[in-house]
């Protein structure tokens, strides 16, 4: 309505927003033709080839990397995803004192640089003597996982009439029974994003997981930056592609529940 | 059908929120009991705590001090889901997620009914408040009335000692107001619950209930049958609230109120049992006016034409306005015009003296 | 029991996990940490538990001699200095691709705005490392843009750019566009257009209508989007790792440098600390300004 109006056509204005658009899609682009580039040397193109992702399908330490991976991720995402819910239905009902506490808490994770995260980490696992490995990951991707976890499913809780627990207590429903048969049901699309969320934000961290991973618990970034390292290489390529195809899905399938639900 | 056993008692219940300083008192000793199968009503202006004293009895608010006894016994210490008290929420609340019939089958499901007796009770009441044909529809699919009869349906099945309704019928229009009105009372009827029914709305308080109970700021204000409420409104407050009412100070004396340099009427006073100065309320539809007759001496300031009736606002030579109305049982035809001298008489009994004479509050 | 304590254990126990997990390994581990930067480093890291010692914070600033004396010695604050510089470059860029891009997007119709939408979102949640690779591979020499320049005769030689700084400020744009396109849009949708229309009837043209009306109403959106952009681009670590080449060119490459070949924990530790009350210093003078944190 409002674009058919050439009031509203201020200069310079589109060709920004199409610059930033290319821009965004430039590289993603061309990392995913050159997965497909037949040659050795990673950025000559001569020809179409699937050999690379069949290279790393069969690479163990890939495959291994992957599994660890998933692993965590799912972990961490059923964690965050169950504390955030449960702490979301606390922070909905009366106000409360430390309300504002909690709330800063919440907040930490998304506001301090990853690396001051990674860091802190580190050294709170090495002073309690704890082993570098799949747990220590596991916590540290929990943590960070409850803030996103968290957000969708308090937005969600904001839009649920309070009235409507009320009136399953007023029909003889417990706390458990008010929870499983009106408010998870009516919250169901806010938890699913949020754990969907968490998933994709376990599956891509590097910093944190890179200083708290330990030998034994490499995930798939983690690997991927050794091998970035190491070189440009139509491995990388390939598996670089897939990561990111992975994360493509995963936003256009949660994209796709909130059309849905809504 | 009012029977005489007491359903809730509320004694002397108080509600603070807030502490300290800050400390707000929602609710100041209130006192009173609602009888078995009776169409209760706490009537008030909005913020004068009727909800909250509902809320009390359903469980959702503390009892600051007090007690809330249903049938004698306590219930300080329960919580809702444990009170044999339902509610009709003001926006009904229904469960978006469920179906009318699995909103209805809610409460008998939560007390452990099995499957095969809830069906016979959700078809039942289905067709008390008519909705049969619309077991399997969302509740968005329903209209506002229709929502309305759900939550009533809903909040019935379990077959509750005292049906709570808040503010249940302010969503709807006018007219379907006026319908469910009469709807409620037949479903109370029909029932026998005691129904403690909550509205700001005093036509639809004199409409519906058994009696009134006229909340303001926290505090109870009167308590008794519609009539009562009425004709004899125990203050100021209730009189305004309820109805048209003038407020006039006059002097009683021998059996005569004497209004200054209006006049005076003879014997119109319902309690005379002391001379003096007298704070009075009448309502207009019990004064008459007249262009020539005897009465009160006073100038029209206004004309105000309500299909029904015609309002006159009344200047009395005392300078004490006062309206005065009359019906156009005869056609639209008017008595005065402004700036026109009338004189104002009263029908037996108009006049009710209020308790707080010479307080002006 | 009556409503008021239940509603308190209920509260309690439901917050119990997160509060307890936040507190324990996201509080604690902050404090270990500042502790941990007043300690005496190990030889082969670690901390001397029992030995006090600001060396850390002395270091930064300056170098001990070999006869013990101090010499002021301007490398770390160097480096602060350029992230700062880097990260502030990609925030006014940012702002300067993102308000526009912005601006279209709530200007078309609801369904279009949704989809492009979807497209800024989708490089926010996919691989940040996988995405700053696809840059390597396309600023190197003999890469993309490299091959393309040299082909139609508009540079000599190579380009290189891959490990400089210049590549860093590209990758970190490019990064974190999106981080200020999201609540820009965010302000702008929300925006009630017909005050847009009131400034046109009032005589505005459009570029006072955008000054004075449009910029002053998206202005929560904007400085969020700035600290989204600059926070995460000051405390980077791989961006500058792999784009700007290994060398320690900014505060999170030399904090990784202290637990890698520094071994030096301590000092680690004290960079990160100051890091962190930068960005809360940061946090601190935006909510005194605009009330709420943008995690609400």
């Amino acid at each position: 309505m409002q674009a058919s109006n050439t009031l509203w056509r201020f200069r310079g204005v589109t060709p920004t927003a199409m610059l930033a658009f290319v821009y965004l899609y430039l590289p993603i682009v061309v990392l995913v033709v050159l997965s497909f580039n037949a040659n050795r040397i990673a950025t000559l193109w001569t020809g179409f080839s699937f050999d690379w992702y069949l290279k790393v399908m069969d690479n163990d330490n890939i495959l291994r990397a992957t599994k660890n991976s998933l692993i965590i991720a799912s972990g961490a995402t059923v964690l965050a995803t169950s504390f955030a819910t449960m702490a979301a239905l606390a922070m909905a009902g009366k106000r409360f004192r430390g309300q504002a506490f909690i709330n800063a808490m919440l907040g930490l994770p998304l506001l301090v640089p990853e690396i001051v995260t990674a860091v802190a980490s580190l050294l709170f696992f090495l002073a309690l003597g704890l082993d570098l490995g799949l747990l220590t990951v596991l916590i540290a991707h929990t943590v960070f996982c409850i803030p996103f976890a968290y957000l969708p499913i308090r937005a969600r809780l904001e839009g649920l009439d309070p009235r409507l627990a009320e009136a399953a207590a007023d029909l003889y429903a417990g706390p458990f029974a008010t929870f499983r048969r009106v408010t998870l049901p009516l919250i169901l699309p806010g938890v699913l994003s949020g754990a969907m969320l968490a998933f994709i934000v376990s599956l891509d961290d590097f910093v944190i997981t890179f200083f708290v991973a330990g030998a034994g618990a490499t995930t798939l970034p983690v690997y991927i930056f050794g091998l970035i390292r190491m070189g440009i290489t139509p491995e990388v390529n390939a598996v670089s592609a897939l990561m990111l195809l992975v994360s493509i899905a995963f936003v256009a399938l949660s994209y796709w529940m909130g059309q849905r639900k809504s | 059908m009012t029977g005489n056993r007491v359903a809730i008692e509320i004694d002397h219940v108080c509600k603070r929120f807030g502490a300290g300083e800050q400390a707000v008192l929602a609710l100041d000793h209130i006192a009173l009991d609602i009888r078995e199968n009776e169409f209760f009503t706490l009537l008030g202006p909005s913020g004068c705590g009727k909800t909250t004293l509902l809320r009390m009895i359903a469980g959702f608010e503390d009892v600051s001090a007090g007690d809330i006894r249903l049938y004698g016994a306590s219930l300080t210490g329960k919580l809702p889901f444990q009170r044999p008290v339902n509610t009709v929420f003001q926006s009904y609340a229904l469960f978006p997620h469920l179906t009318v019939e699995e909103n209805i089958a809610f409460g008998l499901e939560m007390r452990g009914f099995k499957p095969t007796d809830i069906k016979p009770i959700v078809a039942e009441k289905l067709e008390l408040v008519k909705l049969s044909g619309f077991a399997r529809r969302r509740p968005h699919q329903l209209s506002g009335g229709q929502q309305q009869r759900v939550a009533l349906a809903r909040a019935l099945a379990p077959s509750p000692r005292v049906l709570l309704l808040d503010e249940s019928l302010s969503a709807l229009d006018l007219k379907l107001r006026k319908e469910m009105q009469v709807e409620l009372k037949r479903l109370q009827r029909e029932t026998g619950i005691t129904f403690v029914f909550v509205t700001h709305d005093q036509e639809e308080a004199l409409t519906m209930s058994d009696r009134i109970a006229v909340m303001s700021a926290g505090k109870l204000q009167q308590v008794g049958s519609p009539e009562d409420i009425y004709d004899r409104p125990a203050n100021r407050f209730v009189a305004d609230f309820i109805g048209e009412t003038s407020f006039l100070q006059g002097q009683v004396a021998e059996g005569q109120l004497q209004f200054g340099a209006a006049g005076s009427l003879s014997c119109q006073v319902l309690d005379q049992s002391h001379d003096g100065a007298a704070a009075l309320a009448v309502r207009p539809e019990r004064l008459q006016l007249s262009v020539s007759g005897s009465g009160l001496a006073g100038v029209v300031a206004e004309v105000v034409y309500r299909g029904v009736d015609t309002v006159y606002l009344v200047q009395l030579a005392d300078g004490q306005p006062c309206r005065v109305r009359h019906t156009n049982d005869s056609g639209a035809s008017r008595l005065a015009r402004v700036g026109d001298a009338v004189r104002v008489a009263a029908l037996p009994g108009a006049f009710h003296r209020l308790q707080e004479a010479g307080h002006d509050a | 029991m009556t409503l008021d304590p239940y509603r308190r254990t209920r509260r309690r126990l439901l917050l119990a996990p997160t509060t307890l997990t936040l507190l324990l390994f996201m509080v604690l581990p902050m404090l270990l940490m500042g502790w941990m930067s007043l300690l005496a480093p190990d030889t082969y890291g670690g901390v001397r538990w029992k030995e006090w010692s600001l060396d850390a914070y002395v270091q930064f600033l300056y170098e001990r001699d070999l006869d013990d004396s101090l010499t002021l010695n301007s490398d770390y604050l160097q480096i602060f200095g350029r992230s700062f510089l880097l990260a502030g470059f990609a925030t006014v860029v940012t702002l300067l691709i993102g308000f526009p891009t912005a601006l279209y997007i709530a200007l078309k119709e609801e369904k279009t705005r949704q989809r492009l939408i979807l497209l800024i979102s989708i490089p926010f949640w996919t691989n940040l490392l996988v995405r700053t690779y696809a840059w390597m591979l396309l600023l190197r020499n003999g890469g993309l843009i490299d091959s393309s320049l040299s082909a139609l005769g508009l540079s000599q030689g190579t380009l290189d750019v891959l490990y400089t700084p210049t590549a860093v400020a590209i990758g970190f744009v490019y990064s974190f566009l999106p981080f200020m396109v999201l609540p820009i849009y965010t302000s702008l949708e929300k925006m009630d257009w017909r005050l847009v229309e009131a400034a046109f009837d009032l005589g505005a043209n459009r570029w006072l209508a955008l000054r004075r009306v449009i910029l002053p109403l998206a202005m929560p959106g904007i400085v969020a989007g700035c600290l989204l952009v600059f926070i995460p681009a000051i405390g980077s670590y791989f961006i500058p790792e792999l784009l700007g080449g290994g060398k320690s060119l900014m505060i999170g490459n030399l904090i990784q440098n202290q637990f890698g070949t520094a071994r030096n924990w301590p000092f680690g530790a004290a960079l990160s600390f100051m890091l962190l009350a930068l960005v809360l210093l940061v946090m601190w003078i935006y909510t005194r300004r605009f009330q709420r944190p943008p995690g609400e």
